[in-house]
C-alpha cells in the first residue's frame, strides 16, 4: 500500500499515532507537506464526511478521525509555513453567548480544518463583540457560529448586528448551524449560510467563499 | 376545577380511573394533558429551575414562591396537578461531584477534572450540597401539598447522559471508542446509584399521595419515570446496544411505569431496539428543536403504536386531532403545547368536542 493511501486509512479509522508515524516518515522520505495535505489528509476528511453524510459513521467516528487527521497536520504545518502555503480561508468559529454545548462547534473546526481552512477557536459562551474583535484583529473571511438552545439562538442575530454596527459585516461571510437552526432561521437574521451539519458546513464554507 | 386546591376526591378518582384504563389498554381514547399559567406567572426568563435561587434560601421561602406560581396554572382535561422538582436534566451528575451552573433558560453541569475515566469513581454522598438541596426541597413541597398535588421526581437523568456530565461530553465520545471497558464499569456504577436516589426519593413520597409523577406528562399509580439517553443522539446502534440498552432495561425492570424520553431524529436509528424492550410501557417522541412538530412524524408514531406501546406527544390541539385522525387516539398521550400562553376554555371545549366527534 503506498505511504498517502495508508495515512488517508489510518485517518479514516481514527489511528493518530499511525498517522503520526506515516507522515513523518513520508516528510523524512522528501515527500512535499503540500502532497500529504493535498493527496493525504484532505481526501481522507473528506471520505470521513461522506461516510457520515451516509450514516456509517456517527460523531465518535467522526471525531477519533478528526483528532487524528490533526495529528498529521501538525507535522505538516512548519513546512506549510515554510513554503507560504495559503489556508483556503480563516474562519472564526464559537459557540454563541449563553450556549456551551461544544461538539457540533469542535467538529465543524476540525472539519474546516481538515479541508484546509484556518481555524480561530473562540471557544464556547462568545458575547457577539469576540466575533467582531477577531474580524477586526485577525482578518478572518467566515464567521462560523452554534447553538444548541432556542433559547441562547437569538445570540446568533445579536452577533450579526455587532458586526454590522462595528462595520464589517460585509467584509465576511456568516455561517450559523446546531439542532434547533434551520435555512429559514439563517435568512431571517440574515446570515449567508446554514449547514445542517460539519460536513455540509465544508461545502457551504467554500461555496460561499468561492462566490465571493 | 382547574386549579389544584380545587381537585375533590371524585376528580382524583376520575384521573386514577382514566389513567390506569390507558395504561392497560383499556381505554380508546387518548388521554390528553393540557397545563396553562396565567399571564405574568413567570419571571422574564420563562423558566423555574430551582438552580437560579441561593442555596442559601430556605426551602419554605421557595415553596412559597411556587405556592404563587400554582396559583395560576391551570390543569385541564386529564392533567393531574403536579409540581415538579426542577433542578435540570441529570441532576443526579451534581449529586455525584459537578459543579452547577445556572443561565437563563438552563442548568448546566461542570465535567468533574480527571485525567481518564479510569480515575472517574462516582459514589453516593449523602452530604452531598445539591443532593440534600433536593431532599429539603422534596420534603418542603410534600410538607405543602401531601395529598393536594403530585411531587414530581426531580429529574435524575439518563445514566450515559449522566456520565457525559461527570467525564465531559467530547472526552466520553472518545471514550466509548478508546475505553470502551471503562464506559461500561461506570454506567454500570452509574446505574447502581440512580436505583438508589430513585429509591430514596421514592420513600419520601407521602401516602396520601395521588399517584407519581416525574418531569414528563405521564402519571402514574406507582414508580413510574421518564427514561432517557440524549447522549445516543451522537452514537451508533452498536454504540447504544453496547452502551446503552443493558442499563435501560435494568432501570426498566425497577419501575412499574417506564416510559422513553426520545429526543430528536439522531435517536431514530435505536427506536427498533427500544421497542424491544419487553418491560418498556411506553415512547415519548420529541423530534427537537427545529423540527417539525410530533404530528409531522407520523411513521415514526406509527411504529410505536404498532409495537403495542403507549406514545407520548406534545402537539398543538390541532396536531393532536391531526394525529387522532390519522392514527386513532388510543394508546397515545397528547400533550397541548402553549406556547403562546393564549389557549381559552373556549378552544378546549371545542377541542374536545372534535375529539368525541374523531373517535377512536
Amino acid at each position: 500500500m503506498e505511504t498517502l493511501e495508508i495515512i488517508r486509512k489510518a485517518i479514516i479509522e481514527g489511528q493518530a499515532k499511525e498517522v503520526e508515524q506515516h507522515v513523518q516518515a513520508a516528510l523524512d522520505s522528501g515527500m512535499k507537506a503540500t502532497t500529504i495535505l493535498y493527496d493525504g489528509l484532505i481526501p481522507a476528511m473528506a471520505e470521513v464526511g461522506r461516510l457520515y453524510e451516509e450514516g456509517e459513521y456517527f460523531v465518535p467516528e467522526m471525531l477519533i478521525a478528526a483528532r487524528a487527521m490533526k495529528t498529521g497536520l501538525g507535522l505538516l504545518k512548519p513546512f506549510l509555513v515554510e513554503g507560504n502555503v495559503q489556508p483556503l480561508g480563516k474562519v472564526a468559529i464559537a459557540t454563541v453567548q449563553g450556549d456551551l454545548h461544544d461538539i457540533g462547534k469542535n467538529l465543524v473546526s476540525l472539519m474546516l480544518e481538515g479541508a484546509g481552512f484556518e481555524i480561530v477557536d473562540l471557544g464556547v459562551n462568545a458575547e457577539p463583540q469576540k466575533f467582531v474583535d477577531a474580524v477586526q484583529q485577525q482578518q478572518v473571511n467566515v464567521v462560523a457560529m452554534s447553538a444548541l438552545l432556542t433559547t441562547t439562538m437569538t445570540r446568533m442575530k445579536d452577533t450579526i448586528t455587532a458586526l454590522d454596527a462595528a462595520g464589517v459585516r460585509g467584509k465576511v461571510k456568516v455561517i450559523i448551524g446546531g439542532a434547533p437552526i434551520t435555512q429559514a432561521y439563517a435568512d431571517e437574521i440574515g446570515a449567508d449560510g446554514y449547514a445542517p451539519d460539519a460536513s455540509q458546513a465544508v461545502n457551504l464554507t467554500k461555496r460561499l467563499l468561492a462566490a465571493s | 376545577m382547574t386549579r389544584y386546591f380545587e381537585y375533590q376526591d371524585c376528580d382524583w378518582a376520575r384521573l386514577e380511573t382514566d389513567w390506569r384504563a390507558w395504561w392497560d389498554g383499556k381505554s380508546d381514547r387518548p388521554i390528553v394533558t393540557i397545563v396553562t399559567h396565567d399571564p405574568g406567572t413567570f419571571p422574564e426568563s420563562g423558566d423555574d429551575f430551582l438552580t437560579r435561587f441561593p442555596l442559601e434560601k430556605p426551602a419554605e421561602e421557595i415553596i412559597d414562591y411556587f405556592e404563587q406560581v400554582l396559583q395560576r396554572t391551570h390543569f385541564y382535561g386529564d392533567a393531574c396537578p403536579k409540581w415538579w422538582v426542577n433542578f435540570g436534566a441529570g441532576v443526579i451528575a451534581a449529586f455525584l461531584g459537578s459543579d452547577v451552573e445556572y443561565s437563563t433558560g438552563t442548568t448546566w453541569f461542570k465535567p468533574v477534572p480527571v485525567e481518564s475515566l479510569a480515575d472517574l469513581h462516582p459514589e453516593y454522598d449523602p452530604d452531598n450540597i445539591w443532593w440534600r438541596r433536593a431532599q429539603d426541597i422534596t420534603q418542603a413541597s410534600i410538607d405543602r401539598w401531601a395529598g393536594k398535588l403530585v411531587v414530581a421526581y426531580t429529574d435524575l437523568g439518563g445514566n450515559m447522559d449522566i456520565l457525559a456530565s461527570l467525564r465531559g461530553t467530547q472526552n466520553l465520545l472518545f471514550d466509548c471508542i478508546e475505553a470502551p471497558d471503562e464506559v461500561i464499569r461506570l454506567i454500570s456504577e452509574i446505574t447502581v446509584l440512580w436505583q438508589r436516589y430513585f429509591d430514596e426519593l421514592e420513600a419520601m413520597m407521602p401516602p396520601q399521595q395521588h399517584g407519581r409523577a416525574a418531569w414528563a406528562p405521564p402519571w402514574s399509580p406507582t414508580r413510574g419515570y421518564m427514561l432517557q439517553s440524549d447522549f445516543s443522539y451522537m452514537i451508533s446502534p452498536d454504540m447504544f446496544e453496547r452502551f446503552v440498552l443493558p442499563d435501560l432495561v435494568t432501570c426498566c425492570e425497577t419501575l412499574d411505569y417506564p416510559f422513553y424520553h426520545m429526543d430528536g431524529k439522531g435517536q431514530l436509528p435505536h427506536l427498533d431496539m427500544l421497542l424491544s424492550i419487553d418491560k418498556l410501557r411506553g415512547v415519548q417522541w420529541q423530534p427537537g428543536d427545529g423540527q417539525p412538530l410530533a404530528d409531522h412524524w407520523l411513521d415514526v408514531l406509527r411504529k410505536i403504536r404498532e409495537s403495542g406501546k403507549l406514545c407520548q406527544v406534545f402537539v398543538t390541539l390541532d396536531g393532536a386531532l391531526n394525529i387522532a385522525r390519522e392514527l386513532g387516539g388510543k394508546g397515545f398521550l397528547f400533550d397541548i403545547l402553549d406556547q403562546g400562553r393564549t389557549i381559552t376554555p373556549q378552544q378546549v371545549d371545542a377541542f374536545y368536542e372534535e375529539l368525541d366527534r374523531i373517535g377512536p
